[in-house]
């Protein structure tokens, strides 16, 4: 036995102590639930013996119960939870080990989750486990290299593999299927992986799957699992954007402008009346640039406001495999965004642009709202403000 | 040879913040445990501090205390200031008011001078005035009840508040329900109107830029629909109310209301409404409790970031709740949309 060998010693230590303490916790549950149900027996058959007594183990009974329901509780919102985040990170432990390298992705689902928690994850998983770039190579969708800048050497987009209807259809399939946020990886994702191996001559790759990101987090979206856990896993720098001589047509100040229709800000002729009224404000104040797509490589939809004086748009400035990567660098550029509260806006104050999302519904934004503005203030981020069309409806 | 070593240092003190979180909640619920399991008779408070706290969390949590522990609302008396009697209905069986304990004048004095000794307004522990409180609150019950202290829940919350433990901890300890407003006589009232209520707070200073925002936005309600001011009768705390009774179409509650009925008839007058529009904190968490659809105002939400969360969750799955909409005058601002217009 070396003193290198120590950690691993120790860590295979607590495991058996985690395994064991997990195994004595349902012994105990399952016992607890016994002794419950034997006391309410007890308590049936000395009912009529005495008021005493009957109120004695009445209060005993009672107190069994909360204890079986605390157990229960425990064992569903903390121990289930452990148990699980352990055996996530039993196999990011295991990918990060070796010398191979290590294909991040492919990312193929919803911007907003990209760059609020999977970007934030990677840095987290680069830095903890002290892997080189040179062994990372990122795999996402419509051009956003930059984003993992510093944590992958290499990037391959899947667009650059496949045409954006193929794409597109891929992805209404993902989605009809009820996989909206990559959960296990799907044929195709197995098959982009494959794609990619054979496009960059890599053999053999440990594959860090989103799945696993989501594995570790659903139980703070759930609200089993605290901020801290989230936090303690991601790892939330400043970004810098590259300059590209492409965007020296965007005007010296101006606001960048992207809403587009979704839960937040489903498409209703108040909505489209009071975003347009909005657009049209903010345009007697500065320019405006609207990033819409014209795409279509989602379910989501953008709202227009071409009609608008002076909007500015970037259609026949992107390309499918460009578009996120272009609308990310003019985001960088401007001196507010404003757009749905969602997707880019997540990414706007980490750039250092003040932003505001708007929304109409935030059934689905609390929790990202919570994470968002903790993880914004510990990175020293732009401000954000989310604010809500009902109460602008009311007071402007 | 440092790597595995970091990361076992990291996960062991990770390991060691969450047993000490644990240890913690698991020392309040033997507490708490302690108290309403007794099976004796119960005063809850007494509440003296901020109204936020007391809708948002101390009225949930003790809805589950007495839900959880079987408690008999006839056994069970709640302490608390302003007429906050109608908040306590299903919860406790009586209520003894602290003005009909302590003169509201003397109640104020005594409160600022303990937030600024203990450098908060929050019941962290027993103070001297809450000793006195239940002192007299026995008095003039006559038997001496077991006390479930504000600190309590203080000390269950804290984790949380600190992003240490999980909404589901939180939720798994309170229990959200619709309020019941009293009937209140409101003579020389519109019939209509939206009630407004703002004050400086953190959340909303007092520079001149807020001022003006939200006069003008007060303006504008008050140019669509009659507006009536909740400014309190007394003031306890360090909080101020924003001067906008000269603004036309505007009518003060405030001599509806005396030091001992206020939080009574602010509740009322709130249920009343077409909406209310305020301050994000204080009676803003009340009033979609009381089914009204509510915006709440803000400059900096750097403080209200986990009540915005509990909030909105709580007010999402409250069936008959109203609408809860933060507002951010500097996003309103930035946007190019006048504020009022």
């Amino acid at each position: 036995m070396t003193i290198r060998n120590l950690p691993v010693i120790a860590i295979n230590l607590a495991r058996r102590f985690a395994r064991r303490t997990a195994h004595w916790w349902s012994v105990g549950a399952r016992e607890s639930r016994g002794i419950t149900r034997r006391a309410r027996r007890a308590a049936e058959q000395v009912g009529g013996a005495g008021g005493a007594l009957a109120t004695a183990s009445q209060a005993s009974v009672r107190a069994g119960i909360r204890a079986s329901r605390r157990l229960d509780r425990f064992g569903e919102h903390v121990v289930t939870p452990i148990r699980e985040e352990r055996a996530v990170l039993r196999r990011i432990e295991r990918i990060a080990s070796g010398r191979a390298p290590i294909v991040l992705g492919p990312w193929i689902s919803e911007v907003g989750y990209e760059v609020l928690y999977w970007v934030p994850f990677l840095r987290w998983f680069q830095d903890r486990y002290g892997i080189h770039p040179d062994r990372l190579m990122a795999v996402s969708r419509g051009g956003p290299s930059w984003w993992y800048a510093g944590i992958a050497a290499r990037y391959v987009d899947v667009l650059s593999l496949y045409g954006s209807v193929q794409f597109a259809e891929q992805a209404a399939a993902r989605r009809t299927a009820g996989d909206q946020k990559q959960g296990e990886p799907s044929q195709w994702e197995r098959q982009i992986v494959a794609d990619v191996c054979r496009r960059t001559g890599v053999s053999r790759p440990n594959v860090l799957s989103p799945g696993l990101m989501y594995r570790l987090f659903r139980h703070v979206w759930h609200g089993d699992r605290s901020l801290d856990f989230l936090l303690r896993h991601t790892e939330f720098p400043q970004l810098s954007a590259p300059r590209a001589p492409d965007d020296d047509w965007l005007p010296p100040t101006f606001a960048a402008v992207k809403f587009y229709t979704g839960p937040a800000l489903p498409d209703t002729p108040d909505t489209r009346a009071q975003l347009r009224t909005c657009v049209a404000r903010l345009s007697e104040r500065m320019p405006i640039v609207t990033l819409d797509t014209g795409l279509g490589l989602d379910e989501h939809r953008d709202y227009l406001f071409g009609d608008v004086p002076g909007v500015l748009d970037l259609r026949g400035r992107m390309t499918p495999e460009t578009n996120l990567g272009v609308q990310s660098r003019v985001v960088a550029r401007a001196s507010l965004f404003v757009g749905t509260c969602g997707s880019l806006a997540w990414l706007a104050p980490m750039l250092g642009v003040p932003t505001v999302g708007l929304y109409a519904d935030d059934r689905h934004l609390s929790g990202h709202l919570y994470v968002a503005r903790y993880a914004y203030r510990r990175m020293k981020a732009a401000r954000f403000s989310a604010v809500d069309l009902a109460a602008l409806a009311q007071v402007a | 040879m440092r790597r595995p070593f970091n990361r076992w240092r990291s996960r062991a003190r990770a390991l060691g913040e969450s047993w000490r979180v644990q240890r913690d909640q698991w020392g309040v619920e033997r507490d708490i445990e302690r108290v309403a399991g007794s099976g004796e008779p119960l005063l809850l408070g007494p509440w003296t501090g901020e109204v936020g706290y007391e809708v948002l969390y101390w009225l949930p949590f003790l809805r589950w205390l007495v839900a959880a522990y079987r408690v008999d609302a006839q056994q069970v008396v709640a302490v608390s200031r302003g007429g906050a009697a109608p908040w306590y209905a299903g919860i406790a069986g009586a209520y003894v008011d602290v003005f009909d304990l302590v003169a509201p004048d003397a109640f104020a004095r005594r409160s600022r001078a303990l937030a600024s000794q203990t450098g908060t307004s929050k019941q962290q522990a027993m103070s001297p005035l809450d000793d006195e409180l239940v002192a007299a609150a026995a008095a003039r019950l006559g038997y001496r009840p077991r006390v479930v202290h504000p600190s309590l829940m203080f000390r269950l919350f804290r984790a949380f508040w600190s992003g240490h433990a999980s909404m589901s901890f939180l939720e798994r300890h309170t229990r959200y329900a619709r309020v019941v407003a009293p009937a209140v006589p409101t003579t020389g009232l519109p019939r209509e109107y939206v009630a407004v209520k703002f004050y400086t707070a953190r959340s909303l200073p007092a520079d001149p830029p807020t001022r003006a925002a939200v006069r003008s936005m007060v303006m504008g309600v008050a140019a669509r629909t009659p507006v009536v001011l909740l400014d309190p009768a007394v003031r306890v705390d360090e909080h101020e109310d924003f001067d906008l009774a000269d603004i036309p179409n505007t009518t003060s509650a405030q001599p509806l209301m005396t030091p001992a009925t206020n939080l009574a008839v602010q509740t009322a007058l709130i249920a009343g409404a077409r909406a209310f529009v305020g301050t994000c904190g204080s009676v803003a968490w009340l009033a979609p409790m009381l089914g009204i659809d509510t915006v709440a105002v803000l400059a900096d939400a750097a403080f209200l970031h986990a009540h915005l969360h509990v909030g909105r969750r709580a007010f999402h799955r409250m069936p008959g709740a109203g609408a809860f909409s933060p507002c951010d005058l500097g996003a309103v601002t930035r946007l190019g949309l006048t504020v009022g217009s």
